[in-house]
């Protein structure tokens, strides 16, 4: 299974989502390989800390940018799940990666620049699905303050609304400062300590491949 | 969990290509900024057609390391690179075709 997280814009946290639902993915016995393909190297830097660390369990980690459709066939031969990291702008990457994908997720925070990304994200995702007519698309909003008195969460779900073809996933991501604590660790928030951050990630995992 | 492993399914690979290398070309011209048109630009030489893919003469260095002259250049490079959504890396290759041409352009008047 191809799980490619994209987005149009930089920010939204797509190598933090990448990276943790590898590790989730991990930790439930499969395996996993994550592939950076966002010349930044953000979530390879992630996965050298993790090898340093000689944290368990193990995730392969492939670097590729260019033209991705390949690798990624060839990886999804090799491994029960591979999950993409791509820059936050419309690359060759994302592109060719959504060609192979089995699911994009389109990761967008609730603030009016992300989601104004969402229209020429949504014509880049048709001429995909030409390539590649059993991709499904899933949206998810991500850094969504904790507060339950800001409805930027609620506004920005109707926005994705708007969009037919990025069916909006169940799971929020909140902003939460675990996310950037594990980050530099080379681990995944399902091995720290906040229970609301893990919970997050484990029905992610759980919601992408249900 | 639903997650099962697949084979390699027959795909297009040179319509995906070029699906893939129409990211990098801005969605419109006018995006571009122009800031000094100067003179009609000559027809593009393209230096790349007198070597077959793949060669790469062997008197011809494959980099350029630049010492700026002072930051003013470095921050037009960074600017125009962020408006036109590119690396500084792709827009200086393209402001060096442009100006390139340019200069060739006066030498031939």
């Amino acid at each position: 299974m191809i799980i490619l997280i994209g987005s149009q814009k930089g920010g939204p946290g797509k190598t933090t989502v990448a990276v943790n639902l590898a590790v989730e993915y991990a930790r439930n016995g499969k395996d996993v390989c994550l592939v950076d393909a966002d010349p930044q190297r953000s979530a390879a830097r992630w996965h050298a800390d993790r090898e340093e660390q000689r944290h368990q369990p193990a995730i392969a980690c492939v670097e590729k940018t260019g033209s991705i459709n390949q690798t990624l066939q060839d990886l999804a031969g090799r491994y029960d799940v591979v999950v993409v990291d791509v820059a936050g702008k419309d690359s060759q990457e994302m592109r060719t990666g959504m060609t192979a994908a089995d699911t994009l997720v389109v990761v967008v925070r609730p603030s009016q620049l992300d989601l104004d990304t969402l229209g020429h994200m949504s014509q880049v995702i048709e001429l995909a699905i030409d390539f590649n007519p059993d991709l499904d698309v899933r949206g998810l909003i991500s850094q969504a303050p904790s507060n339950p008195a800001i409805t930027e969460r609620t506004d920005a779900g109707e926005y994705l609304a708007d969009y037919p073809r990025i069916r909006p996933l169940d799971t929020v991501i909140y902003e939460r400062k675990a996310y950037r604590d594990v980050v530099g660790e080379g681990l995944g928030v399902v091995e720290w300590t906040n229970p609301k951050a893990k919970a997050e990630i484990q029905e992610l995992a759980r919601e992408l491949v249900a | 969990m639903a997650i099962k492993k697949r084979g390699t399914a027959p795909v297009d690979q040179e319509k995906i290509e070029a699906f893939g290398a129409a990211a990098d070309v801005p969605a419109s011209s006018d995006r571009a900024p122009i800031l000094d048109p100067g003179p009609e630009p000559a027809p593009a030489v393209r230096t790349a057609a007198k070597t077959p893919a793949g060669e790469w003469p062997t008197d011809v260095p494959k980099s350029l390391l630049i010492r700026w002259p002072d930051a003013a250049l470095a921050v037009e490079l960074a600017a125009v690179a962020a408006l036109e959504d590119r690396s500084q890396h792709k827009t200086a290759i393209r402001a060096m075709q442009r100006g390139l041409e340019v200069l060739r352009a006066e030498h031939r008047d």
